[in-house]
């Protein structure tokens, strides 16, 4: 069995059960696959998987650690080539955004505008980069506490699932790990090379 | 002559002050005795209570921000929902209760305080009666689990986690959940509402090739659960098993040159889906099921609104008739009454009238303006 393998296998039996499903359904899709790999090299070095789908606290210290550690070198935010129009539903990192876009709110693609909360979880899609030709996972947390910012409304469904897989699901008030569940806006925070294996 | 007009205009003056006014103080309507054709239709923190006979709001509900459904036991004069609440509005100190609103008053009159966990938004499956006793409300943390509120005397029993699975669809002493590993799940109570035991149903789906819905509908054996390719699957609970149906689709593949009786040939339809947020109703005494239907893109797109509404027989599993809606307003939401003589329900999905059809024939019956709602449920 490959180290990837028993990788995967390791987390299947860690995981928290509430993930399970999602976890299975990552390691059957190969653009999922690698970056399943990657964060479990992370993870299983810690000796805890969090108990969330994508729990992203602190998710440039996760991209220094997997630049440090396995395959997958994830570019900062700063070396990604991206043109466009941020504040548009067309934008390619919205491939799977269901919510208002925080470019229009007072905040950015991927900072919560002035006075509202990060949520730690989020659901994830994989978006082309048309520019470089690359596709990316991005995460797309949710920012709360305020009312919502009732601008730039946009939803698109890349590989939308039904709430029951949550990871993938972008009909849920997404707002956990912060002090309130008011929704106020959404990120797109690009978290690694969909396809690095 | 003079005499004859005095009398009159007397008359007249004193039949005018024999009208009483208007009281400056002023009071409210009972709600009345809901009946088959009532539905509600939920908005922003409010819920309309609607007569669909009369194509009028016969009286509102006034929620959370985070009340995504209803859960009326009218036997026992009462409407269930639950929702979550800021000190402060949007931010300060989160209480999630369970809801008790008096029948005849419209108003709260009891408040159930449960784990702040409960989901802020979702469909009419979020919440469940079971027994006519417990209540079931779906929480996700992203961890999944149910809240049970016994409304024999007001408690919160406990929170029963349910890894993986949503939603709380009564059956009996328990209640069914989609499951994300390809199962439905029958979560069993006992007298004081906690858990007994589990079932779980064989694998029937898988979540990458044709996931079901997370919303169902009930049936007089259980509930009726449609995957996003269109497959309909009936679940039961019997014999100590949760038995799934063969799946039957509502949109098989077309055949090719296909023509009717006078040799029309029928329009091909593959590439049209299911969507919505409520993407399908059924009614069990005329076997109709109804599915809002859009044309084109893939899976992902099972929350899109539709542009039509398909319906069949279940007793035949062919299509009956199909309803075309405006392109402009579509459909978010489909219900039907649970009658012999079906209302069919069509919250639009943008800012539209909300539409109400007779089931079986789908002739529009009337509209009405300005509910700026999207979740239709019945009121039974």
């Amino acid at each position: 069995m490959s180290t990837h393998n028993a990788l995967l296998k390791q987390l299947l039996s860690d995981i928290d059960a509430a993930t399970t499903g999602a976890v299975r359904f990552f390691a059957g899709h190969s653009s999922r696959r690698s970056f399943l790999g990657k964060v479990g090299a992370v993870v299983t070095g810690m000796g805890a998987f969090p108990l969330l789908p994508m729990a992203r606290e602190d998710a440039s210290a996760l991209a220094q650690n997997a630049n440090s550690g396995v395959t997958n070198a994830m570019p900062a935010a700063n070396e990604l080539q991206e043109m466009g129009d941020n504040q548009s539903c067309d934008y390619w990192r919205y491939c799977a955004f269901s919510g208002q876009i925080c470019s229009c709110c007072g905040g950015s693609m991927t900072q919560c505008p002035p006075g509202s909360e990060t949520a730690s979880v989020a659901w994830v899609g994989t978006c082309h980069n048309p520019l470089d030709g690359q596709d990316y996972l991005i995460s797309y947390n949710d920012c709360c506490g305020k009312s919502a910012c009732g601008r730039c409304g946009c939803h698109r469904s890349e590989g939308d699932r039904p709430v029951y897989f949550p990871s993938k699901s972008n009909s849920i008030l997404w707002c956990f790990g912060s002090n309130s569940h008011a929704y106020h806006c959404t990120l797109a925070r690009v978290v690694g090379k969909a396809d690095a294996g | 002559m003079k005499h004859y007009l005095a009398a009159a205009l007397f008359c007249v003056t004193q039949s005018i002050a024999a009208q009483s006014y208007d009281t400056i103080i002023g009071d409210s309507l009972p709600l009345g005795v809901p009946d088959d054709h009532w539905f509600s239709v939920r908005g922003s923190e409010i819920a309309y209570l609607i007569d669909g006979d009369e194509g009028s709001v016969q009286g509102t509900l006034t929620l959370s921000m985070f009340s995504p459904a209803l859960e009326p036991h009218l036997a026992a004069g009462r409407i269930y929902s639950y929702g979550s609440f800021y000190t402060r509005t949007f931010y300060g100190d989160r209480t999630d209760v369970v809801l008790v609103f008096d029948l005849d008053s419209a108003l709260p009159i009891k408040e159930i305080e449960i784990p702040p966990k409960s989901a802020g938004i979702g469909h009419s499956g979020m919440i469940g009666l079971i027994e006519d006793r417990f209540i079931g409300v779906w929480n996700i943390t992203p961890a999944m689990s149910v809240s049970v509120v016994d409304t024999a005397d007001d408690r919160f029993v406990g929170e029963i986690s349910t890894p993986g699975c949503a939603g709380v669809y009564p059956v009996d002493a328990g209640f069914l959940m989609a499951c994300g590993d390809g199962r439905v799940q029958y979560v069993r109570l006992d007298s004081v509402g906690e858990e007994v035991d589990r079932l779980r149903s064989d694998v029937f789906f898988t979540v990458s090739d044709d996931p079901v819905f997370d919303y169902a509908v009930p049936t007089p054996d259980g509930w009726m659960f449609m995957s996003l390719e269109g497959q309909v699957y009936e679940v039961a609970v019997k014999d100590g098993a949760v038995n799934v149906s063969e799946p039957w689709s509502i949109n098989p593949p077309d055949e090719e040159g296909a023509a009717d009786l006078n040799g029309v040939p029928i329009d091909p339809d593959d590439h049209w889906r299911i969507s919505g947020r409520q993407a399908f109703a059924y009614n069990a005494k005329t076997n109709l099921l109804v599915t809002l239907m859009h044309e084109g893109g893939g899976q992902e797109t099972f929350e899109d609104p539709g542009t039509q509404v398909w319906a069949f027989s279940t007793k035949t599993r062919r299509r009956a008739y199909v309803l075309e809606l405006d392109e402009e307003t579509k459909g978010v939401s489909v219900e039907l009454t649970a009658d012999a003589d079906p209302l069919l329900i069509i919250a639009p999905a943008e800012g539209g009238e909300l539409l109400i059809h007779d089931g079986v024939s789908s002739r529009l019956l009337r509209t009405m303006p300005e509910i700026n709602a999207s979740l239709v449920q019945r009121l039974e």
